[in-house]
């Protein structure tokens, strides 16, 4: 597996220096090998012809004829060459120029090639023939000059060759940077998507098509998962939405069914209770009737009946309770009549310190719902509000509002309010804040079921002393009769 | 680096170079040639391309590239040209003049049959190569040890 700790500016750094370590070198000696053997043919080329001038100039000048001649012959040879020495040798006679070095004593063999014998000498012989005669040349040839000039050339390709190296460098350093900015930026930019920073976009500014490239497909990846992420959140919310009305529909469901035991119980025990109140009004009258007017008795058998009748009036909301969360016989309804009639009924019966004003649209449209039961809906909360404002002044304000695809029928007071346990179970039969013997607990259940038995819904707002609204939607009737809209849930 | 890329230069040609001691380079015709001598400058000119003549034929040379001690004694001792100059003056005289370069040898046998199969040719080998040999004549001494 590869190692991870080099980055890209140094990955591409220590190979373009492992590059440069390869080539160099065999570039330098590759150039270098050039160099020097074109100053050695120079060299080489030069000893040689200006040897034969000399060697002709012997053969077919007059130098040959003395030593003076000839040592002044090797002079100028050493005079206008590089030769370091010049010799002339005529069978046992040997005519050398004083000019050359003294260091050189005797003249090596010729040499074939630059730089050997080890004296930094390149000697020529050559034979001459001159008038019948034959002699040699011997001329040495200084080979340091040529060499400085080789090592010269040598060390400025090689001061060349560094002063490129660490260009090389630099620029490689330079574009691995320009090339890994870029890169760092998508990274910087993937890793705060990866921690959660959806918004941020995947952008560089490069003018390298291959980068600018990644950074369009990244982006229209991080595009596309963000749209993914937001289409799986609103899927998770409506499955969390859909999970908490299927709890609370569910919560109803066992609230109804829990309605409709205690109604069923209820209504047969309403209905023995109330074949057990019959017998007893029916005789306790007819024993009143039979008593003379001054009956001490009169008063015992009047109080019997006055509990008679409550009694009965129990029983009468017991099984009206009981009746609607049966079926309920329903009708196209004007609930503007029905409004109108229960405050009229409402208002002779409620005290003066209660203001009652209403607020009803002009248009509103048919309801199904049975009017009989709309009355006792709207009586019934009309004498809940009042209750909750006994003792003090307050409004009490009864609205019916066309609010397709629904109507609101709203009874608001000012009275006390209620805190949420309280709210939470003012529907239950028998649930009551009143002191024991007052209420009976009954008047919201049968509301509820009424409400209920209409496919309407009710919803109260309430708070602690800031008074308290019931809102009834009713479904608005279609034109073919049908209840439009969807059922308003509780 | 440098001392030891020179040394083994120095070693390389040290080895390249075969001894010379006691060897005579020697100038050859054939034994039917009718060429008893030639100087040194016509030499030189017979083997820089230029037009050498005796008695009406055209003198023709061939160069010996058996070892490298022969090419460089050729060199020095008959051209004076360093290697790559007579090679540019050889080029130069084939592309500019039309001239036809010298046939060259690699084996010393085959540039003395060539030499004793044509009295025209004339070429150049160590003196024990043609000591022995009656269908060379040598000419002159080139170089001597």
């Amino acid at each position: 597996m590869a190692r991870l700790n080099a980055t890209f500016t140094n990955f591409v750094t220590v190979c373009v220096v492992a590059i440069h370590l390869v080539l160099l070198p065999a570039l330098y000696f590759g150039v270098g090998y050039v160099i020097r053997k074109s100053h050695e043919d120079l060299f080489v080329h030069h000893a040689r012809t200006f040897a034969r001038v000399l060697a002709d100039e012997f053969e077919v000048g007059a130098a040959f004829d003395s030593p003076a001649k000839t040592s002044d012959l090797l002079d100028l040879a050493v005079i206008h060459g590089e030769a370091l020495y010049a010799e002339l040798m005529n069978g046992d006679r040997s005519v050398r120029s004083a000019l050359g070095s003294p260091d050189i004593t005797e003249a090596r063999r010729t040499d074939l090639s630059f730089a050997t014998g080890g004296d930094d000498l390149y000697f020529v012989v050559l034979p001459i023939e001159h008038a019948g005669q034959s002699a040699e040349l011997r001329v040495g040839f200084d080979e340091r000059p040529t060499k400085e000039r080789i090592q010269l050339a040598l060390n400025r390709m090689l001061f060349l060759l560094a002063v490129y190296l660490g260009t090389a460098i630099a620029a490689a350093a330079y574009l691995s940077n320009r090339l890994s900015r870029p890169i760092r930026r998508l990274q910087d930019v993937s890793r705060s998507i990866a921690s959660g920073n959806y918004a941020q976009a995947l952008q560089v500014n490069t003018g390298i098509r291959e980068l600018h490239d990644l950074a369009t497909d990244l982006e229209a990846m991080r595009r596309e998962l963000v749209g993914v992420n937001d289409r799986l959140r609103q899927q998770i919310l409506e499955k969390e939405i859909s999970e908490s009305s299927r709890d609370e529909l569910q919560k109803q469901l066992r609230h109804r069914q829990r309605l409709e035991t205690v109604g069923t119980l209820a209504g047969g025990i309403a209905h023995e209770f109330n074949n057990v109140l019959v017998p007893i009004i029916l005789f306790t009258e007819a024993a009143m009737q039979d008593l003379p007017r001054d009956s001490t008795s009169r008063g015992d058998l009047e109080r019997v009946m006055t509990s008679a009748r409550r009694a009965r009036n129990v029983v009468q909301k017991i099984l009206t309770f009981s009746h609607v969360l049966g079926d309920t016989a329903l009708a196209p309804t004007d609930l503007r009549s029905v409004v109108g009639e229960s405050i009229t009924l409402f208002a002779a019966l409620a005290p003066p310190s209660i203001e009652i004003r209403t607020e009803i649209d002009s248009d509103v449209p048919l309801v199904r719902a049975d009017a009989t039961l709309a009355g006792d809906v709207i009586v019934n909360l009309c004498t809940n509000a009042y209750q909750a404002m006994q003792g003090r002044n307050g409004v009490l304000t009864v609205g019916l509002k066309n609010s397709p695809p629904h109507v609101e029928l709203s009874v608001t007071d000012t009275g006390h309010g209620m805190d949420q346990a309280t709210v939470d179970r003012i529907f239950e039969p028998f649930f009551t804040t009143r002191p024991v013997g007052q209420g009976t607990g009954l008047g919201l259940a049968v509301v509820h079921g009424i409400v209920e038995s209409f496919g309407a819904a009710i919803a109260v707002e309430t708070r602690p002393g800031a008074g308290t609204t019931f809102r009834i939607l009713f479904p608005i009737i279609k034109d073919d009769g049908r209840s439009g809209g969807t059922a308003p849930s509780n | 680096m440098r001392r030891i890329a020179a040394a083994f230069l120095v070693l390389l040609l040290g080895t390249a170079t075969p001894a010379l001691a006691g060897e005579e380079l020697v100038l050859i015709v054939s034994t039917r040639s009718d060429v008893d001598q030639l100087d040194s400058s016509l030499v030189r000119k017979l083997f820089l391309g230029l037009t050498v003549t005796h008695h009406g034929n055209r003198l023709r040379p061939v160069l010996n590239e058996a070892d490298s001690a022969i090419k460089e004694l050729f060199l020095q001792n008959i051209v004076s040209m360093s290697d790559s100059t007579y090679d540019r003056y050889l080029l130069r005289l084939s592309l500019l003049q039309g001239r036809t370069q010298p046939t060259v040898y690699r084996n010393n046998a085959e540039l003395i049959n060539a030499v004793a199969a044509d009295p025209t040719v004339v070429g150049y080998v160590w003196a024990r190569d043609v000591a022995h040999d009656p269908r060379i004549k040598i000419l002159r001494v080139v170089w001597h040890d």
